[in-house]
């Protein structure tokens, strides 16, 4: 059997832009106030009276290849077996070369433990048989979570049937978070730093 | 150290194998996972699973199922309950905060007493059985007026302790708060079809029509109703099309979004309902069967509502109208939702009325994928019943004689203008001052000890209407008490959830059944015959004995051990209307209500424009209050990860508005309640009077995303009470109880960087639809300007 190769699929087809996931992510993994490892980016197109709003949920590509990874001079970001790239607190001596280093602007300093940060896919709930947190939370399944390389898996078939799309392409990271059906404009301009409070539930972002 | 298999979870979970089966009729893929998707949770260290408890929400009405996670007796995490028909294991942003609710840092954990005057927020810590005595003693001076006793809750309708206490004491006057959101529909749906409410089969529909409504960010049973709107629009294909006066998260999933003119909505759908009757669209077998009309009578009322008629009025597009309404009367099955803004105006009720209307004509009523009759257990309360005491004038204002018991707007009125004499409050875990129309009124009103000798606040916590109390009565919160609910099922297959403490009360707070029954003994004089149960657990055995399903299940048991109870072999019984007719006076769908009639309306669904609309000046705009999916009313502003998500509310301006305001985005702004508001309002007594305050300032933050006319802000922000999270200050780990510390309480930003917003219902005068007695949030006309300073 293939190793596993855990990835996530986020079908905005599904998704409302409700912020479960957001606080699903807080709770979990005791992410303090002023940072986020998963957010909600929304954006409105259009002139009155044709508008429209969008939405991403965002979180760490965990990338195969991970330039995080490479960058970490203590080895402190590394890459599991299954692909999920996580840091190990104890190692990292709070450079922030990787957060300099991440195309997608998904690291953060925590604020009460002055180490870095960022989603790591629940790796303990994933080692105990349970997906994501913010994928239980999430009231419209819009959120599907897998080993991409079992073909039974649901992840597997929902990326062999459909159009999907990741963050930056050019960037050949391979990023293992995926979109079904995202608008362009809000897939675009993920360098810009977004300070995450900026994005409240009102659309303070416009592009 | 032992981790947990997958295996184990499926055995965990194979006592509930005829849930999933239910779940899988639903959604085919919710077992194909290969990681579990919910119902566990692991500490992040040990990798141990977590104890766990089921149990009930409270942030929104919903009531979903919720499991409590907890290590060492500390709440840690609280997820969806997949057991839950309505959450089926999901959990919003709201209900996963609620944690925060548990451990807000100024929760109040003993009983305090007022140090200072009213208001002056000095207080006293005194212990029960001081706080007992003293507001038993109080009641027993008021026992022999007992209607002088005024019981104030959050929703009636699910505070069946609290009306069995003061039906108990003697008095008519337990009044509930949801109403001033929604009695509008649910007098509508009971005169029409005998039953209060409705509940849209969004899962198996083939198109939804929205009215106003924002399913993806606040309905009445969000999680539950939303998950299937999107399994509707996903599986089934649903069409689904929306009218609003602003663009909401509803409009990313459909089809196609309309701007409408506000409070047009009657008008909207009852030009569809003449283009649908004059095509002869219409299911002619069921509106001769079961409705109280004849076509030609209808049709030929309906002629009046032509599409180039509504197109002036609403300013969706005659072609539009027609086009909608050809595809919703052929497309088998539809459904119509309507709540929020479709409700909140002076004409509210035939707003309802008209939007119901096109699923009569069509024949889409109680159908699978149609509008559905609410689903739900009716669970009486516990023998022996107290007597209802007779209706007063306070709890069922005549002016609003439809209302009923619904009116809490127009009762605070009465209080305050010295109508109805008073001689205590108890507000239970209801914060009028701040959810209420025109809330520094009555604020004004409990300042006043000679017109309200004596208030009692049973809350957790200092909010703007406890900080107004004689006394304090530290409540539990919901995550550490006892409560059973049957609520409407979206699913369309009845429920009963339980509610049960899933970490024990903290330090001396009680569950309102213990301060309830301890009152009620105290108080004496034949009440405490009424709480005479062992336990609360006894309490509500009682009140499940009836329903043979559940306690043949195993009864409260059963509740402990899952949460929720439903008979899973039950499927929807739609249609069933057709063995006993409906539950109007007539047994028919009272298209032409009576009753209305009666009361010198149109009979027959009609257009009632609200009058200040139609003599707006050129500054003059419309104000709209909406509800987010972040915070619900005044109920969740005290959870800091709510707070951080949406914590402020900027007025929304439309481009072309602002530039000819000259206001630019980010600018300070005043907006001001002109006098136009409330213009023709018929009811003579009270109603449509000003507000106390005329005006707040905000920021104008301008989009493309509303109606040029309408300027609209976020309701559950701008707190003055309700404790420091709730007002965006930092909270100093010294200053807090221990068993109510969380570093993160130190690194609040918001208030700093953004501020906490303002209340928008401090403008919005008392308004009812005088036929509904739903307040007309969506009616406040106002101007908007650059602020001086």
């Amino acid at each position: 059997m293939a190793k596993k190769r855990y990835a996530m699929l986020i079908d905005m087809r599904r998704c409302i832009g409700c912020h479960a996931c957001t606080v699903a992510c807080k709770a979990e993994n005791a992410v303090p106030l002023e940072v986020n490892a998963t957010w909600l980016k929304i954006i409105e197109k259009g002139i009155y009276p044709n508008t429209r709003r969008y939405f991403l949920p965002r979180m760490c590509n965990n990338c195969t290849d991970a330039i995080c990874a490479r960058n970490c001079p203590t080895q402190a970001t590394y890459k599991r077996d299954d692909g999920i790239v996580v840091v190990d607190q104890h190692r990292c001596i709070g450079c922030k070369y990787c957060i300099a280093s991440c195309p997608y602007d998904v690291r953060f300093i925590n604020p009460l433990k002055n180490i870095v940060q960022k989603c790591y896919f629940c790796v303990h709930r994933v080692d105990s048989g349970l997906v994501p947190a913010c994928v239980e939370s999430c009231p419209t399944r819009a959120m599907i979570f897998g080993d991409k390389n079992d073909s039974k898996s649901e992840i597997a078939q929902m990326l062999a049937t459909n159009a999907t799309e990741v963050l930056k392409q050019e960037m050949e990271t391979d990023p293992q978070v995926f979109y079904i059906a995202a608008d362009e404009t809000v897939m675009s301009n993920v360098e810009k730093k977004i300070n995450y409070r900026a994005e409240s539930s009102l659309i303070k972002l416009r592009l | 150290m032992r981790k947990i298999s997958r295996r184990d979870f499926l055995k965990l979970s194979a006592a509930g194998t005829a849930v999933l089966a239910i779940e899988s009729q639903l959604n085919p893929l919710a077992e194909a996972m290969e990681l579990m998707t919910g119902g566990r949770s692991v500490n992040r260290t040990s990798h141990l699973p977590r104890s766990f408890l089921p149990s009930t929400c409270t942030q929104c009405p919903a009531g979903c199922g919720i499991m409590g996670y907890v290590e060492e007796s500390r709440l840690v995490k609280i997820g969806g309950n997949p057991k839950h028909i309505n959450n089926q294991g999901t959990l919003c942003a709201r209900g996963q905060a609620g944690i925060n609710a548990l451990y807000d840092p100024d929760r109040i954990l003993k009983p305090l007493k007022r140090a200072g005057g009213r208001g002056k927020n000095r207080w006293t810590t005194i212990d029960w059985r001081q706080a007992y005595d003293e507001v038993a003693k109080t009641m027993q001076q008021i026992r022999p007026n007992p209607a002088q006793f005024v019981y104030l809750t959050e929703d009636l309708r699910q505070d069946t302790l609290g009306r069995r206490f003061t039906n108990a004491f003697g008095s008519p006057n337990a009044i509930g708060a949801a109403a001033i959101f929604d009695a509008n529909k649910k007098v509508a749906t009971e005169l029409t079809w005998g039953a209060a409410g409705d509940m849209p089969d969004v899962a198996r529909t083939k198109y939804a029509l929205i009215f106003g409504a924002n399913p993806m960010e606040s309905h009445p049973q969000f999680v539950g109703f939303v998950r299937r709107l999107v399994d509707g629009i996903q599986q089934n294909q649903a069409k689904v099309v929306t009218f609003d006066v602003r663009l909401t998260n509803t409009s990313a999933l459909a089809k196609e979004v309309y701007y409408v003119n506000p409070g047009t909505y009657s008008m909207l759908a009852l030009s569809m309902a003449n283009v649908i009757m004059s095509e002869g669209l219409q299911d002619s077998g069921f509106i001769n069967q079961w409705t109280n009309v004849s076509e030609p009578d209808l049709a030929a009322h309906l002629a009046q509502f032509t599409a180039e008629k509504a197109e002036k009025e609403t300013g969706v597009a005659a072609n539009v109208i027609r086009r909608i309404a050809t595809e919703f009367a052929t497309t088998k099955p539809a459904t119509t939702v309507s709540d929020g803004m479709a409700s909140s105006h002076l004409n509210g009720t035939q707003n309802e009325r008209a939007i119901m209307l096109l699923n009569v004509i069509t024949g889409n009523v109680d159908i699978r994928g149609g509008l559905c009759l609410p689903r739900q257990y009716d669970l009486a309360d516990a023998s022996p019943v107290p007597p209802a005491p007779a209706a007063s004038s306070l709890s069922h204002p005549a002016e609003l004689p439809l209302a009923g018991q619904q009116s809490i707007e127009r009762s605070l009125q009465m209080i305050q203008d010295r109508k109805y004499p008073v001689g205590m409050i108890m507000s239970h875990g209801f914060n009028p001052v701040y959810s209420n129309p025109d809330g520094d009124a009555f604020a004004e009103a409990l300042k006043d000890d000679s017109l309200i000798p004596y208030h009692v606040a049973v809350t957790p916590y200092m909010t703007e209407t406890a900080a107004l109390a004689d006394i304090i009565l530290p409540e539990t919160t919901y995550l550490e008490g006892w409560d059973i609910e049957a609520g409407p099922s979206p699913e369309q297959v009845p429920y009963v959830a339980l509610r049960q403490p899933v970490v024990p009360p903290l330090q001396d707070s009680k569950s309102f059944f213990d301060i309830a029954a301890e009152l009620s003994t105290r108080i004496a004089g034949g009440m405490e015959g009424y709480f005479n149960f062992k336990s609360v657990e006894d309490y509500i055995s009682a009140r499940i004995a009836g329903i043979s399903g559940l306690m043949s299940a195993g009864g409260l048991n059963y509740l402990k051990q899952y949460g929720v109870w439903y008979d899973p072999r039950s499927k929807p019984d739609y249609g069933a209307f057709a063995t006993g007719g409906f539950q109007t006076p007539s047994g028919k769908i009272e298209v032409s209500s009576p009753r209305l009639e009666q009361q010198g309306y149109s009979a027959l669904p009609s257009y009632d424009p609200v009058a200040a609309f139609n003599k707006l000046s050129k500054d003059e705009l419309v104000l709209t209050i909406y509800n987010t999916a972040i915070q619900y009313d005044a109920k969740t502003a005290n959870c800091m990860w709510l707070d951080e998500i949406l914590h402020d509310n900027p007025v929304l301006i439309n481009p072309q508005t602002a530039a000819s305001l000259g206001i630019k985005d980010g600018d300070k702004v005043t907006v001001v309640r002109t006098a136009r508001t409330g213009d023709g309002v018929r009811s003579p007594e009270g109603i449509g009077v000003d507000a106390k305050a005329r005006s707040v300032q905000t920021t104008a933050f301008i989009t493309e995303g509303i109606h040029p006319r309408v300027v609209a802000m976020a309701n559950g922000v701008g707190h003055t009470g309700f404790g420091r999270i709730a007002q965006g200050k930092k909270v100093d780990k010294s200053s807090v109880e221990r068993v109510l510390r969380d570093p993160n309480t130190e690194l609040v930003w918001w208030g700093e960087k953004d501020g906490t917003g303002v209340n928008p219902k401090k403008i919005v005068p008392v308004m009812p639809d005088p036929a509904g007695g739903g307040q007309a949030w969506g009616d406040v006309v106002v101007t908007v300007g650059k602020s001086s300073d």
